[in-house]
């Protein structure tokens, strides 16, 4: 009874959903991607963005900069950077400025500077999330 | 063409909920589509083409969205909001110790006080206080006109106190001290506030002022002298100005002991030396109130204590309801009055814009003044003055003027996560 009605459940999806479903160029490169990329957590993501940041930059320069030193995690994801910038933002690390066509961009202030030399210097359990790491 | 773009953007507004989030949030992403399209259709790609990327390469707009609102959600504060419903409760308790709720009009205007009360500060916290940063004038004429209408139209004067009259409602001079909260605020948040303009507006006001009560004008020199001190006006230039004022004020006042009646010297004299029988023979005084206080212990008299003590429900209020209830209700009442100042400094000290900072001293100053002015007539360092404690004290006045206050506080913790972007500002 049940060993029919699966049956009858994978033909189903076999007909309807599965002959909608492509694997295309585009998935295969996806996974690709996924697999080639290295692994960063995220203190080594925040180091990196508050590195970069000591220089005054908008999202779009820090996401091909991040790329440019290996960390993929915003790649086909460029708008979460924006969500980690914002939180630094808020957390009062990070001054902004908007500038002609609205572009915004971010710098470290004193504050931040220091959380920077402190992030540097301490190694960071592998674990810790952003929240944690800003809250600590 | 820019339809793939509108519909992300879309979806990732309709996850935010604050509409300055959207605004600035959907700003930054168009900018950061245009760079990566322009960056594509500099490979090559063709128009449509690179537009298509560039949507893709940003994620799940879902997603972003979802993470974005909770970082920009207008926040409720929940603090605030019960310590100041606690307050408004604990004023129903000297209307109770008195016999008041049986009947009689009193408890129904305490209710309604209390309704308006909420309200204001409700209402308050969804008004968007930044609009009014750039209004200081406005706010500065609205409270001269308002002190301009009050000397020429006060009804009564209650122990030296001018009182507008409008049905039920007492408008006291107290209710200009809002308006220049506000037009001091937005002075002195902006850079191009001079010096010889702030001495300038003081003195017109001060000589409005003067036609009051010592109390209200006692609590805007006070709070403006406080807030300065967060103005973009250089330190050494308020030290200045601030000491030749107070140099003036005491000459003024050595030449004006000469020449003064006899019972203002004695009030004076009373304040100083409060234990001298001389002054105390005919006044509710220092000896008594100390007395009636040490009367009370832990758990109070439970008798109603408005026949030996003035204004029971008023400027007394603290004193009456430790008589009644006790010292340790009083120390609750104290402790929930003061966790309210500390919670707003609490909030003022993690907050980062100028006229933000600003409206928040000013609020503590104003609360802190009545709160300790009130309480310090009772221990003996402050002088018998018409203050009113907070929410506590019977009237409008007293629950709407900090209403009021509470509601500045919930406005500006609302909108502490909205970032001061002066793009916005701007258009």
């Amino acid at each position: 009874m049940m060993e029919k009605r699966l049956k009858n459940l994978r033909k189903t999806m076999d007909r309807e959903v599965f002959a909608q479903l492509k694997f295309t160029a585009e998935h295969k490169n996806r996974i690709r991607d996924k697999i080639k990329q290295e692994t960063h957590n995220d203190a080594e993501i925040l180091i990196a963005i508050m590195q970069l940041l000591v220089q005054e930059k908008t999202g779009y320069q820090l996401v091909s900069l991040l790329q440019s030193r290996g960390i993929l995690n915003f790649k086909e994801n460029e708008g979460s950077l924006y969500v980690i910038l914002h939180s630094l933002e808020l957390k009062g690390v990070l001054k902004s400025s908007w500038q002609e066509d609205d572009a915004k961009f971010y710098q470290l202030n004193k504050q931040g500077r220091k959380l920077l030399k402190k992030l540097e210097k301490q190694p960071l359990s592998n674990h810790l999330s952003f929240k944690e790491i800003l809250e600590g | 063409m820019d339809k793939q773009r509108n519909s992300f953007l879309e979806q990732v507004k309709s996850q935010i909920k604050s509409k300055e989030a959207k605004a600035f949030v959907s700003s930054e992403l168009h900018h950061h589509l245009n760079e990566v399209k322009a960056y594509w259709l500099q490979k090559g790609l063709s128009e449509d083409q690179a537009e298509e990327k560039a949507v893709n390469q940003m994620g799940n707009p879902i997603s972003i969205g979802q993470s974005l609102n909770r970082i920009h959600r207008p926040k409720v504060d929940w603090v605030t909001l019960m310590l100041f419903a606690a307050a408004l409760l604990l004023g129903f308790l000297p209307m109770l110790s008195q016999g008041y709720m049986s009947g009689n009009h009193f408890s129904t205007y305490k209710v309604v006080f209390v309704i308006m009360g909420g309200m204001i500060a409700l209402g308050m916290m969804f008004i968007d206080y930044r609009k009014f940063a750039n209004k200081g004038w406005l706010f500065y004429i609205l409270g001269i006109l308002f002190l301009l209408f009050f000397t020429r139209h006060f009804h009564t004067v209650i122990e030296g106190q001018a009182i507008l009259k409008i049905g039920f409602l007492k408008i006291e001079g107290l209710m200009a001290i809002p308006f220049f909260l506000l037009a001091w605020a937005g002075f002195f948040q902006s850079n191009r506030f001079k010096m010889w303009k702030f001495l300038l507006l003081f003195v017109l006001s001060l000589y409005f002022f003067l036609q009051f009560d010592i109390t209200t004008l006692f609590i805007y020199v006070t709070v403006t002298f406080t807030m300065i001190w967060w103005s973009k006006l250089k330190k050494k230039s308020i030290w200045i100005v601030l000491g030749s004022i107070s140099a003036l004020v005491v000459t003024w006042g050595v030449i004006g002991w000469m020449t003064v009646a006899y019972y203002q010297k004695y009030r004076v004299l009373s304040f100083l030396n409060p234990y001298n029988s001389e002054y105390l023979t005919s006044q509710f005084g220092l000896l008594k109130i100390h007395h009636l206080f040490m009367e009370a212990g832990w758990f109070g008299k439970h008798s109603f204590a408005d026949q030996f003590i003035p204004q029971a429900h008023t400027n007394f209020v603290f004193l009456s309801f430790t008589y009644y209830y006790g010292w340790l209700f009083a120390a609750i009442l104290l402790l929930v009055l003061s966790l309210i100042a500390l919670r707003i400094i609490f909030i003022v000290r993690n907050m980062n814009d100028t006229y933000s900072k600003l409206l928040l001293v000013g609020v503590i100053m104003i609360y802190m003044v009545q709160l300790v002015g009130n309480v310090g007539m009772m221990a003996g360092f402050f002088p018998m003055t018409n203050m009113s404690l907070p929410f506590i004290s019977y009237g409008f006045m007293p629950i709407l003027l900090n209403a009021f206050l509470i509601g500045i506080v919930l406005s500006v913790y609302r909108r502490k996560n909205l970032l001061p972007s002066n793009k916005l500002s701007s258009n």
